[in-house]
């Protein structure tokens, strides 16, 4: 039975190449659309290593210091009178007014005293990742990001180690000077990524490093970890070190017990920050610290806005919208030329329901017609979709974040081909099947 | 005619639907379309005011114990020193806001009952001539200025259209903004961030500014001779590493830092166009397909009119009206839909942008709709009625 309807359905196809080509072309290129978008989102946003854990991060990248004076507030009401005579109503005020804000990253020792024990925090790791380290080899240039990290972030973010191994807490205590590089950094220095570049020397500044582990460069460019190499925080520099101030370079990440459980970390971090004195001779008089889950951060920061749920919204939901409407139109344009190839069948329907064929039957025929050609619009589309793929992560066209082509990636995609080829063909096939046989024959 | 033809398809209403649908969701995607490209575009075409290729940018780091005549000492040394450099034709030293760096610097000031905000810049005299920069009014700042009543600053062209747009010359005038400055100079449009950010008032100061919070000018940007920005790279780094005693010295190319900071625009405006292009195509297609069976399905019809005296034109226009009747319903709707965008300032982006969207997406379908409906229709048109009867 199958085998009959699938061949049908072939030569159905082939004798209005037209509208085969027609409904092929949008199918394929929606489905590569989709594709291509589900594989950027699962780059940038998907839990993938080293962000297994992505559901229960807090981040903690900046703090905002603040002065508030008491200032004289001068308002001039102005009022047309009928007439064309202007009044104006003169008012002063004394209101708090916020004269100064500065935000950025934190200091190491303002972190270390204050953020190793949140009761809510299973981990914490910081991180510094404002810095780039210029070299030459052999006269050639080097340009890496470095981050320095304490060893739990290696605990936290769970790299794909290719090479060797992390640096741990006894390497951090007493300032060890190694580091663990990416793949991309390891080919850059060394000119080859294998167990032999472990061990090895690399020369960063006036600092020469010991080369303890290789991990795979991560999909995603996040702030959080899009360095080329990473060394112990204790070999950041000095004055980093001893910063008796509130503002530095580093950010912090907390990892809670569940999903559930980051609210109470933010919860802590906030009165904390509302609570915190700052010292006398400081000219700022209060602070905040700036903390989010890991989408509202990514929202934030792509937008350059402070309310994270505002970022969540303006960021989401145009996007949403936007995709819904890119799959609606070629859905519709599906629907209405599978309406016009159904309709020339009329007479075969009615014979069929003549011969004793019933509504469901008929049904069941043309959505797996519909479901034959989605799926081989479907194939045309996941190769273009691979095509294309490859070709954006070989000329890193967005920079660091390169598209993933992962297993989820296909199961999404056939779930969205078995959905595309149902809805487009249902609304035409029950139209069909209610066909009555008298007219349809007539 | 056309009452007859809006009765005929408001009779067809259920087969139409669809097609309805069709134009009216393909008019808000091109509605958003073409609102951000336009918005995107007008943006793009205000200059960014200076000159950044043949130019690299350098990052160094002064030891935090210098004292600041030190500083301003070595300045001058590394300056002289780069100039001596057949490669590079001119330096200037800049604080922590570098062109296409991405970061902001903004201040608000109350000013004679006017609320001034302006992105600021910290650099030095020769700022002007290495990047190229066109005054329209006034001086750039020399060295002598240090020692001048008031200090200077230099502000850009928007700055004076948005806040003194009547004034015939801003020149000497002395405000506190960022401290008690004086105007001396109006450069033309500046803006700095990336070829797609807003044209912003923005102001220019010198290093003296800087220096009081300890915070000497620590980026360069030097012009190089014409392609000389490779070859030097490793000779700069090395003099500069041994001026500062630091090997935090960091080398980059301008114009590509430009590309980079275009980025975020240009990808999502390559695949918003890139992705309309197909969809537009593939409804061009499909609106085809369906009219070419709609109107063969009539051929009756059309043999009876050509029967009872129609000439080919007058059958080909009734089935190009009927079709752009739907379609102009559809745009009424999406139309509605539309101007509320504006109307209710939904967003920040100024009113203009979303009626040249809406024009320009209305234009966009009407002619799709004809070309797809003329095809078909001209076809059946051409129809003999003596043949097509006979079928029947």
């Amino acid at each position: 039975m199958i085998k009959n309807y699938f061949l049908l359905a072939l030569k159905v196809l082939k004798r209005k190449p037209f509208y085969t080509f027609v409904s092929l072309f949008g199918i394929s290129f929606t489905l590569m659309i989709l594709m291509v978008l589900t594989s950027l989102f699962d780059a940038i946003l998907g839990n993938n290593k080293p962000l297994t854990d992505r559901d229960q991060l807090v981040i903690m990248p900046m703090i905002e210091r603040t002065r508030t004076e008491t200032d004289t507030i001068l308002r001039i009401d102005t009022i047309a009178m009928q007439g064309g005579e202007m009044r104006y109503d003169t008012s002063y005020t004394y209101e708090d007014d916020i004269v100064s804000t500065s935000n950025g990253p934190i200091a190491y020792p303002f972190l270390e005293k204050h953020f190793t024990n949140l009761d809510g925090a299973v981990n914490y790791a910081f991180y510094n990742d404002n810095t780039h380290i210029d070299g030459y080899l052999e006269g050639r240039k080097f340009t890496l990001n470095s981050y320095y990290v304490t060893h739990t972030y290696w605990e936290i973010f769970d790299f794909n180690f290719r090479h060797g191994t992390e640096f741990y807490e006894a390497d951090v205590e007493s300032a060890n000077q190694v580091v663990v590089i990416t793949d991309k950094a390891a080919r850059e220095y060394f000119g080859e990524v294998s167990e032999g570049v472990i061990g090895q020397e690399m020369v960063l500044g006036e600092k020469t490093f010991t080369v303890r582990g290789i991990v795979e460069r991560p999909l995603s460019d996040s702030p959080m970890f899009a360095g080329d190499i990473y060394m112990p925080v204790t070999t950041t520099d000095p004055r980093e070190l001893s910063s008796t101030e509130v503002y530095g370079g580093f950010g912090a990440v907390f990892l809670a017990k569940s999903p559930e459980g980051r609210q109470a970390i933010m919860d802590e971090i906030n009165s904390f920050a509302e609570n915190y004195q700052m010292p006398a001779d400081s000219y700022h008089d209060a602070i905040e610290m700036f903390n989010s889950t890991f989408f509202e951060g990514y929202a934030m920061g792509l937008l350059g806005e402070r309310d994270p749920k505002v970022a969540t919204r303006t960021l989401f939901i145009p996007i949403i919208v936007l995709i819904l409407l890119f799959v609606a139109l070629p859905l519709i344009n599906l629907v209405n030329l599978n309406n016009g190839r159904v309709q020339e069948r009329r007479s075969e329907i009615g014979v069929r329901k003549a011969f004793g064929a019933n509504s469901r039957d008929i049904l069941l025929q043309f959505i797996f017609e519909n479901l034959v050609l989605t799926a081989i619009g479907g194939v045309i589309g996941m190769a273009l979709a691979l095509g294309l793929i490859s070709y954006v992560n070989q000329q890193d066209v967005l920079g660091i974040t390169r598209l993933s082509s992962s297993p989820e990636v296909f199961l999404y995609f056939l779930l969205v081909v078995l959905m595309f080829g149902f809805l487009s063909g249902i609304l035409p096939a029950y139209r069909m099947s209610r066909t009555n046989v008298a007219n349809s024959l007539r | 005619m056309f009452r007859h033809l809006f009765t005929l398809m408001w009779n067809k209403r259920r087969a139409n639907g669809m097609i309805f649908l069709e134009i009216l969701l393909a008019f808000v995607v091109l509605f958003g379309v073409y609102t951000f490209i336009s918005y995107n575009l007008e943006r793009y075409r205000s200059p960014l005011g200076f000159n950044y290729e043949d130019t690299i940018g350098v990052r160094l780091d002064f030891q935090d114990d210098m004292d600041s005549l030190v500083v301003l000492e070595t300045q001058k040394l590394i300056r002289r020193d780069l100039l001596a450099m057949p490669e590079v034709e001119d330096a200037t030293f800049l604080g922590d806001v570098n062109p296409f760096g991405g970061s902001t610097w903004q201040t608000n000031s109350l000013i004679n009952g006017q609320n001034i905000s302006t992105q600021m810049m910290f650099v030095d005299e020769h700022f002007m001539e290495t990047m190229e920069v066109d005054l329209i009014d006034g001086r750039w700042y020399t060295e002598e200025d240090k020692n001048a009543k008031y200090r200077p600053m230099v502000v850009n062209k928007e700055f004076k259209d948005r806040y003194y747009p009547n004034a015939a010359s801003i020149i000497d005038t002395i405000m506190e903004l960022g401290g008690e400055h004086q105007i001396i100079g109006v450069t033309s449009d500046f803006k700095y961030k990336s070829n797609f950010s807003e044209n912003y008032p923005l102001t220019f100061y010198p290093q003296i500014d800087r220096l009081e919070d300890d915070d000497p000018f620590e980026m360069m940007i030097l012009r190089m001779a014409p392609g000389q920005k490779a070859a030097a790279e490793e000779k700069i780094y090395n003099l500069l590493v041994n001026y500062t005693k630091n090997t935090d010295v960091v080398i980059w190319d301008m114009a590509k830092d430009r590309v980079k900071a275009n980025r975020s625009i240009v990808i999502p405006m390559v695949i918003l166009i890139v992705i309309s292009g197909f969809l537009l195509i593939n409804i061009a297609l499909g609106l085809f397909g369906v009219l070419f069976t709609q109107i063969s399905r009539r051929r009756a019809e059309i043999g009876l009119r050509k029967a009872m005296g129609a000439s080919s034109g007058l059958v080909t226009t009734q089935f190009v009206l009927e079709v752009l009747i739907v379609a102009g319903a559809a745009l009424l709707l999406g139309v509605f839909f539309a101007v509320q965008v504006p109307l209710l300032d939904l967003t920040p982006i100024p009113d203009k942008f979303f009626y040249w969207g809406i024009v320009a997406a209305i234009v966009t379908i009407l002619v799709i709709v004809t070309v797809c409906s003329i095809v078909p229709s001209r076809q059946a048109a051409g129809l003999h009625p003596a043949n097509v009867l006979h079928e029947e």
